[in-house]
């Protein structure tokens, strides 16, 4: 089994198109949703993060030898993103200028390009963050996370079966949680961010 | 209302169009409260991707990446044996061209001619994937040639050495490999190719499919080939037989297996030469008496020479040049 970072690079270095696949497997999911909060769109996320693989595979001989993968991936998937962002006739095809849509976007991507991709802050955080949720009751949990999908309360209520209530009821509480636990995180977050 | 509770309502995607719009334009004129947003909107983005997306989404996303890896590129070499003795770059030679304009962009490729060269040094094999997505596997001292027409108006290969192919099919472009002595021209099969220039024949072995069999000189047609069959192109009395043979025998190169049946010696010196990138010295002419037959798949070089001396007449002693780091077999008989 390929596991350490070292031999997923040399298994890269080698032309493996195995190692490629577990990498793929192993990033793609998170690089997807953690691009699609700042621009909700199917498509252009898709294209993006795929992107972001193929410049991963091209690029694999100039890759140093202490690559963490995860800190690679989002700063390229990050970058990529706001070229393309960067482009008039995207923009266009995306929302009508001015909206309230096109503000917010405006204002992701300002905020993701602030984003320093480096690698502890992001590793850490990902870890603070898995206990955190692993933490909420189960049920909460699944609210929450279906909170995150976008999903209105009465989808929520619907999809798990529970009265509206109930979904109101988790969503109060998870969010208490998170913000009791944002709280801890600031302090580490602020690393994320260029001064 | 709490301001944290608004950003949060902001970022769940809870707001109606006009309360986002003043919120927004609260959060573009304040940067304590953009800052905040930041921090926010990241921490939120980072808990949304420890969500997991369902295998076969990921598995469909990988296949689309998959295709576009083998159609940008340059044709990309593979080593898929690391011989024990192998020099461990295989050589791309005239590579530095190849942009390859696809169905679509037909119309504005390239006029000027330019041939690419792929090379599987001795020592090692090589997998190539062309811009039409046929695989070639090559073996070791094997060289490929196309141009850059290649997959737009021809499917012309030329091949020294051994190669196995893999061919996309395309009834209207048939792929054609030259052998300098005969064409085999396929829409789409695997089949094996047998033709290095220091050998006497060229041997062309059908896994599945069809294949023709031309004469490059005019390109008359000579035979057709079925599967399981092999044509054996005597080059110089220009004579092909056809025969039936057990296919996969003849394409376990490609995993890295050594097989002998019956082989004289002088052929086993040859294709030892080429795996194991080492030169022979035969002493006396005794030696090529002896015929092996062996199959030999994770062995060194040391344990095939060991093998020979006690199944057939032969002794051996290696020489080392430590100065240009290669190898020389003496070969004599007992």
């Amino acid at each position: 089994m390929l596991e350490r970072e070292s031999d997923l690079l040399n298994g890269l270095k080698n032309d493996d198109e195995n190692t490629f696949k577990i990498i793929f497997k192993r990033y793609y999911s998170r690089l997807y949703y953690f691009i699609f909060e700042f621009i909700p769109y199917d498509d252009l996320v898709e294209n993006v993060i795929q992107d972001t693989f193929l410049t991963l595979w091209n690029k694999r001989y100039d890759l140093d030898d202490d690559t963490n993968f995860s800190a690679y991936l989002f700063t390229v998937a990050r970058n990529n993103c706001l070229y393309r962002l960067r482009s008039e006739k995207y923009r266009k095809k995306l929302f009508v200028e001015g909206s309230a849509d096109s503000m917010e976007l405006e204002l992701n991507a300002s905020i993701l390009s602030t984003v320093d991709t480096s690698v502890y802050a992001f590793r850490e955080i990902e870890r603070i963050i898995e206990e955190t949720l692993d933490q909420l009751p189960a049920q909460c949990k699944n609210v929450f996370l279906l909170r995150i999908n976008a999903k209105k309360n009465k989808e929520i209520a619907d999809e798990l079966n529970i009265s509206v209530k109930v979904v109101e009821k988790h969503v109060t509480k998870g969010l208490k949680v998170f913000r009791k636990a944002l709280k801890d995180y600031l302090p580490l977050i602020g690393y994320l961010f260029t001064l | 209302m709490n301001k944290l509770e608004d950003l949060i309502d902001l970022i769940t995607t809870n707001l109606d169009s006009p309360e986002k719009e003043k919120l927004i334009a609260e959060i573009e004129r304040e940067p304590d409260k953009k800052k905040l947003y930041s921090r926010l909107k990241t921490t939120w983005a980072l808990i949304a991707s420890e969500r997991q997306m369902s295998d076969a989404k990921v598995e469909t996303s990988y296949k689309q990446v998959r295709v576009q890896l083998s159609r940008n590129r340059a044709p990309r070499l593979i080593s898929l044996v690391r011989l024990k003795y192998a020099a461990s770059i295989a050589l791309l030679i005239g590579l530095s061209v190849v942009m390859f304009y696809w169905g679509r962009y037909s119309k504005s490729w390239d006029e000027t001619l330019v041939v690419n060269s792929v090379i599987a040094p001795k020592g090692e094999i090589s997998k190539v994937i062309l811009p039409d997505s046929t695989v070639v596997w090559l073996n070791s001292g094997t060289t490929l040639k196309y141009d850059n027409h290649f997959a737009l108006d021809n499917r012309r290969l030329t091949i020294y050495g051994q190669a196995y192919l893999a061919v996309k099919r395309n009834e209207d472009l048939p792929l054609v490999v030259s052998t300098g002595q005969i064409d085999v021209k396929v829409l789409g099969t695997k089949f094996d190719v047998c033709a290095y220039p220091e050998e006497d024949d060229i041997q062309v072995v059908l896994e599945s499919g069809k294949v023709e069999l031309l004469r490059s000189e005019d390109r008359s047609v000579l035979d057709m080939l079925k599967p399981g069959q092999m044509a054996k192109y005597d080059i110089l009395n220009h004579r092909l037989a056809i025969e039936d043979v057990q296919p996969n025998t003849y394409m376990s190169w490609k995993e890295g297996e050594l097989l002998f049946k019956d082989a004289p010696m002088s052929n086993v010196i040859k294709r030892l030469e080429r795996r194991f990138d080492v030169a022979f010295v035969v002493k006396d002419p005794g030696v090529y008496r002896s015929v092996l037959t062996g199959n030999f798949r994770t062995e060194g070089l040391k344990e095939i020479m060991e093998y020979i001396r006690f199944s057939c007449q032969i002794n051996y002693s290696i020489q080392k040049d430590s100065v240009s780091n290669t190898s020389t077999i003496i070969l004599q008989s007992k």
